[in-house]
């Protein structure tokens, strides 16, 4: 029995634009993509997991142990690490490891303040600076190199007569020069990424100035900047303790990781435990930001995809 | 770019004026004189007043700028105050060697082995090198070089006797220093250089090359090192300005007659001839520098160029 | 590129040429400096790092010996007018400069006078003029050098004539601004005095053989020296060690023959027979506002009782450091049985009841608890004390002070243009006696805290004046009495002292607590 074949048989399979071009998978955002990837790099998560935990300790610990930040015990003083002080104490008999911590937390306050100095002020100044080249530039650098001339010192010492003492007192102090470098980078990265095929690409597709730069320009200089916040945390940090060292930071009893190694040093013949420390401390959290750092960089700058 | 330069040497002067300027009243505004303070304050009001006007201090800022202005343009920056009566030129010069000779070697040695581990770290990504640059950039960067000179000097100089605790006799005495503090330049090219050379491994220019059958060493030479030495040369014009203008730490710890402790001090002890005259070598020397950095760019990467060229044409 | 980097290498090195030349050899004396030289020019020096210096290449008309007693050192002998004012010094035979030229007595006339007439470089101007006759009226210009009580006779004999008769200005003359100068090579060298080795004279036991402001001194023996017989040195190498670990390591390498040890380090070497300790006349004392309502009468007892001079001694400061009953030192000369605090009894002390009671009085007596901020400047001593302090004050009054910590400079300028609450300040004995101290708040400054009052003014002027030694004492002791027991203006914490390793193959060092801090003359190395 055979059946005829009618035309009517027959449906032209029509093109459908939208269906072709249907992806099954989840739609992500390039932010939402860095964080896949991000979460795949274990030494990152396990960083980062780090930081929080350091982070936590440094409020809590402060609070919880027995032993004040600034109580003093001077039948005490300079006792080796013990189940009582588990960081040992120092010349005046307070427990290193509630100071350790505390100064932890000031330390990581004034590298995230450093951190986002740099962030803001640094990468934007330098950004534009590039982009808008010509004049404009050259006054941008030759303010920067104003800044640099000025010798800093006098700047902070002016701050603090000016401002009450304390950890905000030292950022401002810190944010008139902080960001210099990092401006420098972004500004020297971008003029050698600028004239390339893909800035030239953008814009022939009239994607605006400001979208060129936040999309293109900026997530490709990544790696210099992700480097140079890992440079600026430490650098903060110590800077913080040389002023202290000199008279114009932090008072005590307050303490920073910076000036507790200040401290330690002075006493790293007779008790090396005060130095041993603060300064296992502040590579731990350098260690952890640079792991983390490194995966940030991996996970979202658009040239490490593969 | 003899142009280019030429007007980057005139911009120089006007920035170094700003610079000039703005120092001279921050500086006028630091709270007292740049007398021995103790001392000082025994004086009697009228033998304070007379000390003051003796050097100018007693008038307006203004009056006294161009009075500082006009000595300076004659070639004469002043005498020092906390080095009682010793010429400005004397006291900066007598105190520049060392601190340049310490920093620079810093600078080399931190920069030949830096470049070359960042180089070696990123072709064995993730490699043994990798892991043991990252340690180091890591290290470099967050114990302070104070404690790294403190153990130098104690053990390399003290326990092993190998090297001379400190002081300023022979060259032998500026190697302990000047590893002390070329391991920040170390981890910075270090860093930096591996990132970089991580990026341009990746781009298709060195696919190219490599598929051609180019050589390994000759490919990072010619291709890479180009491409990625730009962070490098910008991070370390002011690392170099720094280091060749001393650490206070350091020149203490090692007992070195050098700058860094000159900079602070005349600070802190509102030295005022002093702190001008370090401010404008270092201002001058920090602009330089970065001029070379600038052309540098343009050398190693001749699609860039420098923000100036071209509205000049 | 190569090229140019050898070229700048090559630069450095010419440039670094000056490198340091140093005394060598077994029989050669090695210490140090904690701080950079300023000058080495002894009519604008008054730090006694330079002293020490100058006491070694110089010497005055007397020196001062293991007991700290005068003894004839350029001068021969001297002799004192009926009423005590004038001094007659006879110079020894044959003195000669380090040139050659012969040492006079015009040296002398020369070297006083330019002492006190340049009154803003020389910071000892306005301790020397009070001392001679016209000598204040000189500093202040109004009359010719030759009106001052200070003239060379003939060659040899020196004469000096005094503004009040003062039982300790044999003592006082050993210091090295009152050592001679040679007024043709002086003047010859203008700004270029004592810039190097070549550019300054010597008459002491040594001659210098390399003067560097931030490096040192060398010296070796002097042959031509009066006394050459008794120096056993044959040279001295003296460097600037800033850093206090970095001179323990230099001590231990065998740099140096006697080292300083900070407080940190004392522990370690406590029972060590290399180790020792001493106390100087600086006193350290915590100013009070007694212009600020807040602090009223009541309150500055209270914070005075409350410090426990003690433990900040014995447990933090380590150094021989010895708690101090008042403003004026410890072991300041007295009358010939007692030193002056042993005349005078304790009026600083730690007393925690008596520092709780005056609290709550002066808390009742203000209506208001007041928040407290302690000014003070960098270094180790004054924040170990601030943190110390501020401890006490919690621990005894139960109130959190603020410390407020900057360069000195802005301490002293907040101190003199503003009201504070308190600040931690020192001062060092300029001569052997309490008016040193005492005088010092006749200034009615901020830097003294204000303190205004004609009667103190009166006190310190009657005692000036005074001839009777016993009397003067008694003054003064009722002087000081007033300023810190009575009107609690200052506190007394500490005579400073200094924790140090020396080598057992050492001997013939001595110290001094005031003018020239040690002495290196008579310094021998049994090795």
């Amino acid at each position: 029995m055979q059946e005829k074949i009618t035309q009517d048989m027959f449906v032209p399979v029509r093109s459908d634009a939208h269906k072709q071009e249907y992806i099954a998978r989840k739609h992500h955002s390039a932010f939402h993509d860095g964080w896949i990837r991000l979460r795949k790099n274990k030494a990152a998560v396990v960083c980062a997991v780090l930081i929080v935990v350091i982070t936590v300790m440094s409020i809590i610990v402060p609070y919880t142990s027995p032993y004040a930040y600034y109580e003093t015990d001077y039948k005490h003083k300079m006792n080796a690490p013990s189940s009582e002080h588990i960081f040992g104490t120092d010349l005046f008999g307070r427990d290193q490891w509630t100071r350790v911590w505390y100064g932890t937390r000031i330390s990581l306050l004034i590298g995230l303040a450093a951190a986002l100095i740099n962030l803001v002020i640094g990468v934007f100044y330098g950004a534009i600076s590039a982009i808008a080249g010509g004049k404009v530039d050259a006054v941008m650098q030759r303010i920067i190199e104003v800044l640099v001339g000025i010798p800093s010192l006098i700047i902070v010492i002016l701050f603090m007569m000016v401002l009450p003492p304390g950890v905000g007192t030292i950022v401002a102090a810190m944010a008139v020069t902080g960001w210099v470098n990092m401006a420098r980078l972004v500004r020297a990265q971008i003029l050698k990424l600028k004239n390339q095929e893909f800035v030239l690409a953008a814009q022939l597709l009239g994607t605006s100035r400001w979208k060129t730069i936040l999309r293109h320009l900026i997530p490709n200089t990544i790696s210099v900047i992700v480097i140079q916040v890992m440079f600026a945390i430490p650098s903060a940090i110590f800077t913080e303790a040389f002023l202290s060292f000199i008279g114009v930071g932090l008072a005590e009893p307050k303490a920073s990781l910076g000036v507790l190694i200040n401290n330690g040093y002075k006493a790293l013949r007779s008790a090396p435990f005060l130095l041993i420390y603060p300064a296992i401390a502040i590579v731990l959290i350098m260690v952890c930001f640079s792991i983390v750092g490194d995966g940030l960089r991996d996970a979202f700058d658009p040239r490490m995809k593969r | 770019m003899a142009r280019y330069i030429g007007r980057r040497l005139l911009y120089m002067i006007v920035t170094l004026f700003v610079i000039v300027v703005l120092t001279f009243v921050l500086m006028k505004i630091l709270p007292g004189s740049p007398f021995d303070t103790e001392r000082f304050e025994k004086l009697t009001p009228e033998q304070q007043a007379a000390a003051l006007e003796r050097y100018g201090l007693d008038k307006p800022i203004p009056v006294q700028f161009l009075r500082y202005l006009g000595n300076t343009l004659r070639g004469d920056l002043g005498t020092s105050f906390y080095y009682t009566n010793i010429p400005v030129t004397r006291v900066i010069f007598s105190r520049l060697g060392p601190s340049m000779l310490v920093g620079a070697q810093a600078i080399l040695v931190g920069l030949a082995i830096g470049l070359s581990l960042g180089i070696v770290a990123a072709c064995r990504h993730n490699g043994f090198v990798d892991n043991f640059t990252m340690v180091i950039a890591v290290l470099g960067i967050s114990v302070p070089n104070f404690v790294v000179a403190a153990l130098l000097q104690y053990y390399v100089g003290l326990k092993l006797g190998w090297l001379p605790i400190g002081f300023w006799k022979t060259w032998s005495c500026s190697v302990l220093p000047s590893l002390a503090l070329c391991f920040q330049p170390l981890a910075t090219a270090a860093r930096f250089i591996r990132t970089e050379t991580l990026d341009v491994l990746q781009q298709d220019y060195i696919v190219t090359a490599r598929s051609k059958g180019m050589s390994q060493a000759r490919l990072l030479l010619k291709h890479t090192l180009r491409n990625s030495i730009i962070p490098v040369i910008t991070i370390m014009a002011s690392m170099v300005v720094n280091l060749l203008t001393g650490s206070l730490a350091i020149e203490s710890i090692f007992s070195i007659p050098g700058i860094g402790g000159l900079f602070t001090e005349s600070v802190k002890n509102n030295d005022y001839n002093v702190i001008m005259g370090l401010t404008m070598f270092y201002s001058l020397f920090y602009m330089l520098t970065i001029l070379l950095a600038d052309v540098t760019y343009s050398l190693v990467d001749p699609r860039i160029r420098v923000a100036g060229e071209k509205e000049g044409e | 590129m190569k090229k140019t980097l050898c070229a700048v290498l090559l630069a450095v090195v010419l440039l670094t040429g000056c490198l340091g030349a140093y005394a060598e050899g077994d029989n050669v004396f090695h210490v140090y400096a904690d701080r950079v030289f300023r000058t080495f020019n002894q009519v604008i020096g008054s730090d006694s790092h330079l002293f020490e210096v100058l006491g070694a290449i110089s010497e005055g008309l007397l020196r001062l010996d293991e007991n700290h007693n005068p003894q004839p050192a350029l001068a021969e002998s001297f002799t004192i007018s009926e009423d005590g004012l004038v001094y007659t010094f006879i110079l020894r035979d044959g003195l000669v400069w380090s040139n050659g030229a012969p040492l006079t007595a015009k040296d002398f006339e020369f070297s006083w006078i330019e002492a006190i007439s340049d009154s803003e470089n020389n910071g000892y101007a306005d301790v020397i003029a009070p001392f001679l006759k016209n000598g204040v009226a000189f500093m202040n210009g109004e009359i010719e050098a030759s009106e001052v009580g200070v003239k060379a006779l003939d060659e040899k004999t020196f004469e000096v004539t005094l503004a009040n008769p003062c039982a300790f200005f044999d003592r006082f003359i050993t210091l090295p601004v009152l050592f001679p100068l040679n007024e043709e090579f002086y003047k010859a060298q203008g700004d270029l005095f004592a810039t190097s080795a070549d550019t300054i004279l010597c008459c002491g036991p040594f001659i210098a053989t390399s003067l560097d402001l931030s490096v040192g001194a060398t010296m070796v023996k002097n042959e031509a020296y009066w006394d050459a017989d008794s120096v056993k040195l044959d040279g001295i190498d003296f460097k600037v060690i800033t850093d206090s670990s970095a001179a323990l390591n230099a001590y231990e390498a065998g740099e140096l023959d006697r080292v300083n040890l900070s407080s940190i380090d004392v522990l370690n070497f406590m029972g060590d027979p290399e180790f020792g300790t001493y106390s100087d006349f600086r006193n350290y004392y915590i100013q009070y506002d007694v212009s600020n309502p807040k602090m009223n009468l009541n309150i500055r007892k209270a914070l005075n009782y409350a410090v426990d001079r003690e433990t900040l001694c014995d447990a933090i400061l380590m150094t021989g450091a010895v708690p101090a009953g008042g403003v004026v030192s410890q072991g300041i000369h007295g009358n010939d049985t007692q030193t002056f605090r042993e005349a005078a009894g304790d009026f600083s002390y730690y007393d925690p009841d008596l520092a709780k009671q005056y609290w709550d009085a002066g808390v009742a007596e203000l209506g208001y608890t007041p928040e407290l901020t302690m000014l003070t400047a960098e270094g180790t001593d004054f924040n170990d004390m601030a943190v110390f302090i501020q401890d006490c004050y919690r621990k005894v009054l139960g109130i959190e002070v603020t410390i407020d910590s900057m360069t000195q400079k802005a301490r002293n300028e907040k101190m003199k243009t503003e009201n504070y609450d308190f600040a931690l300040s020192a001062w060092g004995a300029d001569y052997d006696d309490a008016m040193t101290w005492l005088e010092l708040w006749t200034s009615e400054s901020g830097y003294r805290g204000y303190h205004i009052d004609p009667e103190y003014n009166a006190m310190v002027e009657a005692a000036r004046a005074e001839v009777d030694p016993e009397a003067r004492l008694q003054i003064m002791i009722n002087t000081e009495k007033k300023l810190i027991e009575e009107d609690c203006v200052v506190t007394g914490l500490y005579d400073r002292g200094f924790s140090f390793l020396q080598r057992s193959y050492v001997e013939g060092y001595i110290t001094h607590p005031v003018g020239q801090p040690s002495e290196f003359k008579y310094v021998v190395l049994n090795k």
